[in-house]
């Protein structure tokens, strides 16, 4: 339980983290996904 | 200021004279050229049916000229091509530092100004000392490159300064102002001290760098106009004004990459300076001033190294989105194998300059707590290298090739497309970022309650950008559409910079209010990481020899691609071991050329005083 506790902020963190970059690479592949729809 | 330093000025006063006068008769050619309005090549434009002809005000130019081999003249038997080659590459190299050295000295002036630290003061001036004979080299290598343009090229030269006619009187006047701004600001460095005199000399520093920048974006338009003409129809007329032919294609890719480049190219070889001038050194004030000076050139090398091959990325790009040809060519022909030997020499700057740091954390007593990680970012970093190097396609026997059963491995080759490479080479980036956030930290001690939990959000941050990166280079690396795996470049990018502004932002706040370990023990490191720095100068120096022949051979057998063709006897692509051995010679004359430049610099610290000589 206390190994728990003590990993706990790095868990969060890491799942805090872990969405930004799912969100951040949504975002840049979809931009470039959409250019290349565009340009056909 | 002590005696040496007087003495430093006196004799550098009496050295330079000569070069300045061989420097300014080189250039004062340059501009009767360029500012006579060519009138000397105007018969040999005609002749050709190049040059620009007025007709009521209006300039019409001509196509560009169809060359055979007998319009390229031979003299003495020698190679044109190669005198030409190896003059560039030398100006190159020494423009490049004296370009670059301005714009950190002008940082580490204003870095001095505001923590009124006066050592940052003496650095700077020190960096601008060894450029002063740096630079009057630039300028003779540069008029060695003119001429033997114009003595081994005149139809090509004569047709680019046509078009260029206006760039090229400005450059020249350009070249005027930096001369006069260099020399205002290194020998008023002492003259305009305090108050109101320092921004005045600090200002001289902002114009030397305008000036010195702006002198570069004009050469680069000239080099990429060869290669992405604009401005131009398809037999080579000229319809466009200045503007038009500085701003084609390549510019502004060859602009960054080159900026950038220059930096890190810059604080290599100050770096290399200061090594030389630690394993030197008499005594330990000596030893501690070059070592401190050889960190911050360090520091400045690997700053400006981390972005780099993002622009190179960008570079290459661009010039595959001009023509895939040239792109091909460029990594998938013939030049693919020097990308291999690129890739040795990247990996080789990355090792150095993480050695060189972790050699440095023995500086600090502190450094302990964070030494047995280093091994651990070693292992990465000669992991990714591994890869970074890996070939696609590999050269072999014909019983090589039967026992593989083609050219491509099995287990290896996946790793020899550009995923992987990306991959690789954000990690070295994130690693080398770690290790100098370890030699931060190693002789600060964190005060605030919250250290353990600041840790672990680093750590998580870490992990999440690794895993990120790692996973966009193999999906869509290798189980999406082709399109994808150059898309997934960006966001690898992208997160790398995250990571490292979010760890240095995390940092600054955790290390807020900090506690020193101890006093830093400058000098404090062993020689061997001197050598480190000289590897870093020399793997430099290579590599811009090496690639910027890639970038000039990808136009393969064209003066100007699709415009000019290059009807020579030298109009072909030589063997990579012929190119590679011109680079490497022509670096070997460079760093001979360097050891001079720091030997001058050594010698205006010596004084004879011979007795009895002169009359009391």
């Amino acid at each position: 339980m206390a190994r728990m506790t003590k990993l706990l902020p790095f868990l969060i963190a890491l799942a805090v983290f872990g969405l930004g970059f799912v969100l951040l690479d949504t975002v840049l592949m979809g931009m470039q996904g959409l250019s290349l729809m565009y340009d056909k | 200021m002590t005696t040496r330093g007087w003495n430093n000025m006196h004799i550098a006063r009496s050295v330079n004279p000569m070069s300045k006068l061989v420097m300014f008769a080189l250039f004062a050619a340059l501009v009767v050229l360029v500012a006579g309005g060519l009138s000397e090549f105007g018969a040999l434009a005609g002749e050709n049916g190049v040059g620009a002809a007025a007709g009521d005000g209006a300039t019409a130019y001509q196509p560009a000229p169809k060359l055979t081999e007998r319009d390229y003249p031979t003299i003495a038997g020698i190679n044109s091509r190669l005198v030409v080659w190896v003059f560039a590459q030398l100006h190159l190299w020494f423009a490049a530092f004296v370009l670059a050295v301005p714009i950190f000295v002008f940082i580490i002036e204003a870095i001095g100004m505001k923590t009124r630290d006066k050592r940052y003061d003496d650095m700077a001036y020190e960096f601008i000392k060894v450029t002063i004979t740096a630079y009057s080299l630039t300028a003779i290598l540069g008029g060695g490159l003119l001429f033997s343009l114009i003595l081994f090229y005149p139809h090509l030269f004569t047709y680019l300064s046509v078009i260029f006619k206006e760039s090229m009187f400005w450059y020249a006047v350009l070249f005027f102002a930096e001369s006069a701004v260099l020399y205002l600001y290194y020998y008023g460095w002492h003259w305009l001290q305090g108050g109101f005199r320092k921004w005045v000399h600090l200002t001289l520093g902002l114009l030397l760098n305008a000036v010195g920048t702006t002198l570069m974006l004009l050469a680069n338009a000239w080099l990429t106009f060869m290669m992405s003409p604009n401005g131009v129809d398809a037999a080579g007329v000229f319809s466009g004004d200045s503007w038009a032919a500085i701003h084609n294609f390549l510019w502004n890719p060859i602009n960054i990459h080159r900026f950038v480049a220059n930096i890190a190219y810059g604080g290599s070889i100050v770096g290399a300076y200061a090594a030389f001038k630690f394993l030197t050194a008499r005594n330990g004030q000596e030893r501690a001033h070059y070592d401190w000076m050889g960190y911050n050139a360090n520091f400045i090398a690997i700053c400006a190294l981390l972005p780099l091959p993002f622009a190179g990325y960008y570079l290459a790009a661009e010039i595959y989105a001009y023509s895939q040809q040239m792109g091909i060519t460029l990594m998938g022909g013939i030049f693919a194998w020097l990308f291999i030997i690129q890739a040795v020499l990247i990996g080789t700057l990355f090792l150095s300059a993480n050695y060189y740091l972790w050699c440095g954390m023995g500086r600090s007593d502190g450094a302990k707590r964070y030494t047995k990680y280093i091994k651990y970012i070693a292992i990465v970093l000669v992991g990714s290298f591994l890869v970074w190097f890996t070939p696609h396609t590999l050269v072999l026997t014909n019983s090589e090739l039967k026992s593989l059963g083609g050219p491509y491995h099995s287990v290896l080759g996946p790793l020899g497309i550009m995923p992987a490479k990306n991959s690789a080479v954000n990690l070295m980036i994130l690693f080398t970022y770690l290790s100098f956030m370890f030699y931060r930290r190693s002789n600060k001690v964190a005060t605030v309650s919250w250290e353990g939990t600041g840790n672990a959000i680093q750590v998580a941050l870490f992990t999440a950008g690794i895993v990120n990166i790692m996973f966009l280079g193999i999906y869509h690396g290798y189980f999406t559409n082709t399109a994808y795996k150059v898309a997934a470049s960006i966001p690898q990018v992208v997160t790398t910079l995250v990571v490292i502004v979010g760890s240095i932002v995390l940092d600054g706040f955790m290390y807020r209010g900090s506690k020193e370990v101890g006093p830093l023990h400058w000098g404090r490191i062993p020689e061997r990481a001197q050598y480190a720095l000289f590897l870093l100068a020399v793997a430099f120096t290579w590599l811009m020899g090496l690639m910027g022949y890639i970038r000039s051979g990808i136009r393969q057998h064209w003066h100007v691609v699709d415009i000019m063709r290059d009807a020579s006897a030298d109009a072909f692509t030589p063997t990579l071991g012929y190119a590679a051995n011109v680079v490497s010679v022509a670096a070997i004359i460079f760093m001979a050329m360097v050891i001079f430049v720091f030997w001058i610099a050594q010698v205006s610290t010596r004084k004879s005083l011979p007795a009895g000589y002169w009359k009391e």
